[in-house]
């Protein structure tokens, strides 16, 4: 079966598809352009990288847990409803 | 889907239908199961523990009263989901009313609203996170930059990168729990991304 050649990608156009897609898995044509695209352009995989910096931190970030207090109060408040 | 998780559900349909029955105790495991979920989702939106709590309370007094509405159509925990959103959205709103009519010089901040309990005690006594000295400087001084920037995000993009990006869920699952298309979930993700990498590059570059 004959594949068509992988077209050119602009900058813009793998800054959306990269957002949009961040973490899934495809393999798609344009997909794969876009893989290439990212191994040649500094600026676009420095987005990347700062990308996933940014979720990363998020991410990792703790979240205090419930206050013991609070948690009673809700208890309280259902039990009376 | 593995044989815990599919008695996980069962259990879970069952609970849910006891508590639409008026099961009180079956309305409080249901609190219990969900009550950790629903604080770090208010906390991660709103950046403040009062607020996170107030949000809280709302949501399992919107679930109450709403029980009855739940069709077992969709997971129990997306229904929920979208009480909290929603809870998230209207508090929102309702803050933007209270600043315009009082100031229009207090930005939100984590520290705003402090509230008071019925009893006149301020609610920030009852919520206390224990650190180090010095993690306490570190935590505080990187929590600072996320809050701003993360604060600085639309509601309706912020819940989304919070949904897809901080918990993990599916972009379908999100539009679903927000009630908008998945291209709508896809676009508001692609704008706080971009938004939010903007607003920390220095941070990410010292």
């Amino acid at each position: 079966m004959k594949t068509k050649p992988v077209n050119k990608v602009r900058c813009t156009e793998v800054a959306k598809y990269v957002c949009e897609n961040l973490d899934e898995q495809l393999n798609s044509r344009k997909c794969r352009a876009i893989k290439k695209h990212l191994l040649t352009c500094p600026k676009c995989s420095k987005d990347l990288i700062d990308m996933k910096k940014v979720i990363s931190l998020y991410r990792k970030e703790l979240v205090p847990h419930i206050p013991k207090a609070i948690q009673k109060r809700l208890l309280a408040s259902i039990s009376h409803k | 889907m593995t044989k815990e998780q599919t008695q996980d559900i069962d259990n879970e349909s069952e609970l849910v239908h006891k508590a639409q029955k008026g099961d009180q105790r079956a309305f409080s495991l249901l609190v219990k199961k969900y009550e950790s979920t629903v604080y770090s989702f208010a906390y991660k939106v709103c950046r403040n523990e009062e607020k996170a709590a107030e949000t809280l309370q709302d949501t399992f007094v919107n679930v109450y009263r709403k029980l009855d509405q739940f069709d077992g159509k969709a997971k129990f925990s997306t229904w929920l989901y979208q009480i909290v959103t929603n809870n998230c959205l209207m508090k929102r709103r309702r803050n933007k009313i209270e600043r315009s009519s009082v100031s229009i010089e207090s930005p939100e901040s984590p520290q705003e609203d402090s509230a008071l309990q019925g009893d006149g005690t301020p609610l920030q006594a009852l919520l206390s996170v224990k650190h180090t000295p010095q993690d306490e400087v570190v935590n505080t001084e990187l929590r600072e930059i996320l809050d701003n920037a993360i604060l600085k995000l639309p509601m309706e993009q912020r819940l989304v990168f919070i949904l897809r990006d901080v918990e993990g869920h599916s972009s379908e699952e999100a539009a679903k729990i927000l009630k908008v298309s998945v291209t709508a979930v896809k676009s508001r993700l692609r704008r706080a991304r971009v938004f939010l990498r903007e607003q920390l590059q220095e941070y990410m570059e010292v």
